[in-house]
């Protein structure tokens, strides 16, 4: 989110022409609002930053901290304190002085957060499920941004611009220009953040890390439901057809993967989070420790 | 320009016994390097570091929440930046009563659930006891483990207008605040690293191991690795922060009590890779919400079935249950006739005269003298139940009357009790608040006390009231090593 609008703040002024009019309820689409008549820079800035009625930086951190704290006997005590300090950071405000500042500092925050779960935490099924959370919910970003864009934008002369800022977005602008000597445009920036397994913010490379979590979690010999619908969601996104396709056929795919996700979660929610239906008689695994939350 | 001056002779004691300054900046032997540095560093530093406390406070999540805040609110646990100072002669003292004190307690709660010696004998009144509502006849005959069934106990400790040391309660149920003397030291050493310069102050890190090896040794015996856990009521209770930074610090899990289930005699604890038996649980949840089946059936917090488990000793719960009726305040009262009785000694620490409202000749006194004595509920605890006197208005002095008269087991008096004041740094000045301290007993093969302890202060002007539910704050409280040439509190 706060990076999202970092670069969209940028990309406004970077355009030779005014943005227009929908230019920031195109933003506010893509940021998860879905109804919003608004259009100007200050709104928009003023919702995403502290906005209560939908997503919003200070809210989506607000979450991230209830959930940590919801989990936080399997929290690394500094992972623990350091979202909770971003939370109150971002909820001391001071975006009014220092926009750029401000956002940047959520950015390295959020980083932050990846690195003592990389540095700190056991490899147990707390760090997978974590780990589950993180891939699933920036797949969910990339395709969103990207199936949003390609919906909306034209193919003109500021085209090019726009899909730097799509880039830019998934923190994939330099390794992108470092790859293709294409231009950027529409089909290949589309077909890189969508399909391609080596970039660590594709979709394609985040279902995979997903359903390795996921396989991680269950052992070896489990094929659980979760499992067999991101075995599918990798597949579709692994495709070679569906990444020749093009933008044509992006309208299609997005359906087929809502329709995957709306399972998953499904799944998930059945699979995990229903502690109750735990059998009495399950031999208990003298390996494992971890107390269902 | 040098920093203002702290401690001038502007701070006045108000007639009370100050820990830190026997009169107007003369410090006591064991804070004069405190008070040079203080001084030193003068209040614009000092609420600097306050800040960064604190802010290190709020963001490490250290916080509690009061229950009649609907909101739910989190807060801080106020802080101040000036420790106590226990000389090592002092505590030498307070760490042997302590342990004759609890030692003696389990000996009578083990008597009290067993052969009833005391009683028979007619050394304390057993229509005390036995109606304790914190005796619970479901274990009475049931052996503990090792003889113990308090293993870790919150000892209340004031000081008078002598600087006497007296017991002022007992919490042998589920003592909290441990804690916070451990938070309190962590953020102290951060932020005022140069205060503890020439001051062999006793870490208190030993806490956690100390009492993760008493719980793990009262695993049964044919149990190699044990698994132990705590049983918190969750995130909703005050206490969450210290469940789980204890859990934390021992990496045992710290479990609710859906997380539970019994199977036949046994508890098993459910994890994702199906069950694991439990062996040992440092329960935070009152006995009458550890199991709707034994206690509240509205208890969404217990474990339904963990009683007959417990009672068939399937599993070890520590604090035993029924451990409140050694923390009965009207027990309380009995406190030295029980050292005496069982260890043949006087007891180190004396108690606070207690009048038991059950006895009629001392209900008579008490009801005569309402103005002057704190009236406590027997069972109640975190300053909640209680009238003080002097301070009470005469509406809520009659209503305490009449709850006297309708149930005189229910409450005993004490008279008010000059609690020392020690400097609390406060919007860039000081002033005297008054403290008490709950050092923390842990049994296990022996009686150990961590040194030092939680020492809690009233921060509102004037009052006497430390508990944190009631706007109390706390201070680290530094216990000396050996002989020191400052070792003494006294003038």
């Amino acid at each position: 989110m706060a990076r999202l609008l970092d670069v969209h703040l940028d990309l406004a002024l970077d355009r030779s022409d005014d943005p227009g009019t929908g230019f920031w309820t195109e933003v506010m689409l893509l940021a998860g609002w879905t109804a919003t008549d608004v259009d100007r820079r200050e709104q928009a800035i003023e919702l995403l930053v502290g906005g209560a009625a939908g997503p919003s930086v200070q809210r989506a951190v607000g979450a991230a901290r209830t959930a940590a704290q919801a989990v936080r006997p399997s929290l690394p005590s500094e992972l623990y304190e350091h979202v909770n300090a971003l939370h109150w950071r971002v909820q001391e405000g001071g975006w009014e002085r220092d926009l750029h500042g401000y956002l940047m500092g959520i950015e390295m925050g959020v980083h932050l957060v990846d690195g003592l779960v990389e540095d700190t935490m056991l490899r147990d099924e707390a760090r997978e499920f974590i780990r589950l959370g993180k891939f699933l919910e920036r797949m969910d970003n990339v395709v969103t941004l990207v199936a949003g864009k390609a919906a909306t934008l034209k193919d003109d002369l500021e085209a090019a611009l726009e899909w730097t800022a799509v880039l830019k977005c998934a923190f994939a602008f330099e390794t992108y220009r470092a790859r293709f000597s294409t231009p950027v445009a529409a089909e290949p920036v589309t077909r890189y953040l969508l399909f391609d397994p080596a970039l660590p913010r594709s979709a394609a490379f985040c279902a995979d890390l997903a359903l390795l979590s996921v396989r991680r979690i269950d052992g070896e010999r489990v094929r659980s439901r979760p499992g067999r619908v991101l075995t599918r969601l990798s597949g579709l996104l692994r495709d070679p057809a569906a990444a020749a396709a093009g933008l044509g056929a992006l309208e299609a795919l997005a359906a087929e993967y809502r329709e995957l996700v709306a399972q998953l979660a499904a799944a998930l929610r059945s699979s995990y989070f229903q502690p109750g239906k735990v059998a009495a008689t399950v031999p208990g695994d003298p390996t494992s420790r971890a107390p269902q939350q | 320009m040098p920093p203002a001056k702290l401690l001038g002779a502007q701070y006045q004691s108000n007639g009370f016994y100050d820990e830190m300054l026997a009169a107007p900046a003369q410090p006591r032997p064991a804070y004069r390097r405190l008070y040079d540095r203080l001084n030193e560093l003068g209040t614009d530093e000092l609420a600097h570091r306050h800040d960064l406390a604190m802010r290190m406070f709020r963001n490490h999540g250290i916080t509690f929440a009061v229950y009649p805040d609907e909101q739910g609110i989190e807060k801080v646990f106020p802080f101040d930046l000036i420790p106590r100072v226990i000389a090592a002669r002092t505590w030498k003292r307070l760490e042997a009563g302590l342990k004759q004190r609890v030692h003696a307690l389990n000996l009578f709660l083990e008597d009290v659930y067993g052969p009833k010696r005391i009683l028979r004998q007619g050394v304390v009144p057993a229509e005390i006891v036995l109606s304790s509502s914190l005796y619970l006849r479901e274990v009475d005959g049931l052996p503990a483990p090792h003889g113990v069934r308090c293993h870790i106990a919150g000892i209340d400790l004031v000081r008078d207008h002598k600087g006497e040391f007296l017991v002022l309660e007992d919490n042998l149920r589920t003592p909290s605040g441990v804690s916070y003397v451990l938070a309190n030291r962590e953020v102290m050493k951060r932020v005022l690293p140069s205060l503890f310069g020439g001051y062999p102050v006793r870490p208190v890190e030993g806490y956690c191991h100390q009492l993760l090896d008493n719980l793990r040794w009262l695993a049964p015996k044919d149990v190699d690795d044990p698994t132990v856990v705590l049983l918190t009521p969750g995130i909703n209770n005050s206490a969450y922060f210290e469940h789980l930074f204890l859990a934390k610090q021992m990496g045992i899990e710290l479990v609710e009590g859906t997380d539970l289930l019994v199977d036949g005699d046994r508890v098993f604890m459910r994890t994702t890779k199906g069950l694991r038996r439990v062996h040992v649980i440092y329960r935070r949840v009152d006995d009458e919400w550890v199991d709707p089946v034994f206690g509240r059936p509205d208890s969404l917090v217990g474990v339904p079935g963990l009683v007959h488990a417990y009672v068939a000793g399937g599993v070890t719960i520590a604090n035993g249950l029924g451990t409140g009726v050694a923390d009965d305040k009207a027990v309380y009262a009995l406190i030295p006739k029980i050292i005496r009785y069982y260890l043949d000694e006087e007891p180190i620490l004396p108690n606070v005269p207690t009048y038991l409202c059950s006895l009629e000749a001392d209900r008579k006194y008490v009801l005569e003298h309402l103005e002057r004595l704190v009236v406590k509920a027997v069972a109640g605890s975190g300053g909640y139940g209680m009238m003080i006197g002097p301070e009470a208005s005469a509406a809520e002095r009659e209503r305490f009357r009449k709850r006297i008269e309708a149930e005189p087991r229910a409450f005993i008096a004490q008279p008010v009790v000059a609690l020392s004041v020690q400097p609390v740094f406060d919007d860039g000045r000081l002033r005297p608040c008054h403290q008490d301290l709950r050092p923390f007993v842990l049994t296990g093969k022996e009686v150990s006390v961590t040194p030092g302890g939680l020492t809690r202060v009233a921060l509102k002007s004037g009052s006497l009231i430390v508990n944190s539910s009631q706007g109390g704050g706390s201070r680290d409280t530094w216990v000396l090593a050996g002989s020191h040439d400052e070792d003494s509190d006294t003038a």
